[in-house]
């Protein structure tokens, strides 16, 4: 039973690297809508950790999509603990709900 | 000396801080025209100071200002019944094309409580009905574990903008912006917004 759990925590360990790995490179590439689709994987698997709604609210404003980049930064603000990132969040914010 | 250079002083500490510093007793409803002086490249970035101003040039249109590029100089028609006339200066302090982010992701394991209950049912010798119930629960901690991470780059640009006076020489108005992104152009946009925003609010 214990090995069951093991090999399944080693499996989703390894999905969510895959995911990431993905994302990564389709950064790089500027394939904003590829590298949106992992990261958003990533969020399903890992829903709060801070850094992924970090690179997932820069990918909405690259494409243009201001509601869901509110609602990520907001996330990112809920969940890190990092003084730095939680205002970077805020200025992103205060940023995209100027009319 | 000293009280001649304060209120400089204290525009430039202040701009250090997100919200833009005003001079209270300058009366921004008497305001001619705003001069655009032209926009100094940052360090040795060629060409940095002139996407900044188009940019800039941008964002007062998107507004709903009128920006008048004449041969002599650029400037923004308030109101032509005004006489005061002011000059808006912007430094690039940070102009970062692309810098390479590394995000470490940890990915946290919550631990999990196993509860394992057994019931059983049987019958004693005095023939009587005899139910046994057991139970035992395990309790994983869980960790927190650094295994992949996210690279990619980002633009970062940084900018003071300030108002001043051209009769009297004052800084009346002073704002500190920054902003990060994937792409510089939007980066840009996205910094000056900010600030431009910030202006009209006291300028209308």
């Amino acid at each position: 039973m214990k090995r069951i759990y093991i090999l399944l925590f080693i499996s989703f360990l390894f999905s969510q690297e895959k995911s990431l790995e993905r994302a990564s490179s389709a950064l790089r590439a500027g394939m904003f809508q590829e590298a949106l689709i992992h990261i958003s994987e990533s969020v399903t698997k890992n829903p709060k950790n801070p850094e992924v709604y970090k690179v997932k609210g820069l990918l909405h404003e690259a494409l243009d999509e201001k509601k869901d980049a509110i609602i990520s930064w907001e996330k990112c603000i809920k969940y890190s603990k990092n003084k730095r990132l939680k205002k970077e969040a805020q200025v992103h914010l205060k940023n995209l709900k100027i009319d | 000396m000293f009280k001649k250079s304060l209120p400089i002083i204290l525009v430039l500490i202040s701009s250090c801080y997100d919200r833009p510093v005003i001079n209270t007793n300058y009366n921004f409803n008497e305001i001619k025209s705003i001069n655009l002086s032209s926009i100094k490249d940052y360090k040795d970035l060629t060409g940095s100071g002139e996407m900044v101003q188009s940019s800039l040039d941008y964002n007062f249109l998107k507004y709903g200002f009128e920006v008048i590029d004449s041969n002599k100089n650029k400037f923004i028609l308030i109101n032509k019944n005004s006489k005061n006339m002011l000059t808006l200066s912007c430094i690039i302090t940070e102009y970062t094309e692309s810098e390479s982010i590394v995000l470490p992701y940890r990915t946290e394991d919550r631990g999990y409580t196993k509860t394992i209950i057994n019931q059983t049912s049987e019958d004693n010798e005095e023939n009587e009905n005899f139910e046994k119930l057991e139970t035992s629960t395990t309790t994983h901690a869980g960790t927190l574990s650094q295994g992949s991470r996210i690279v990619y780059s980002q633009s970062r640009i940084s900018l003071i903008l300030s108002l001043t006076d051209n009769k009297s020489g004052r800084i009346v108005w002073s704002k500190s912006t920054w902003y990060s992104g994937l792409e510089l152009q939007r980066t840009i946009n996205m910094c000056l917004k900010d600030g431009v925003n910030e202006l009209r609010k006291i300028i209308r």
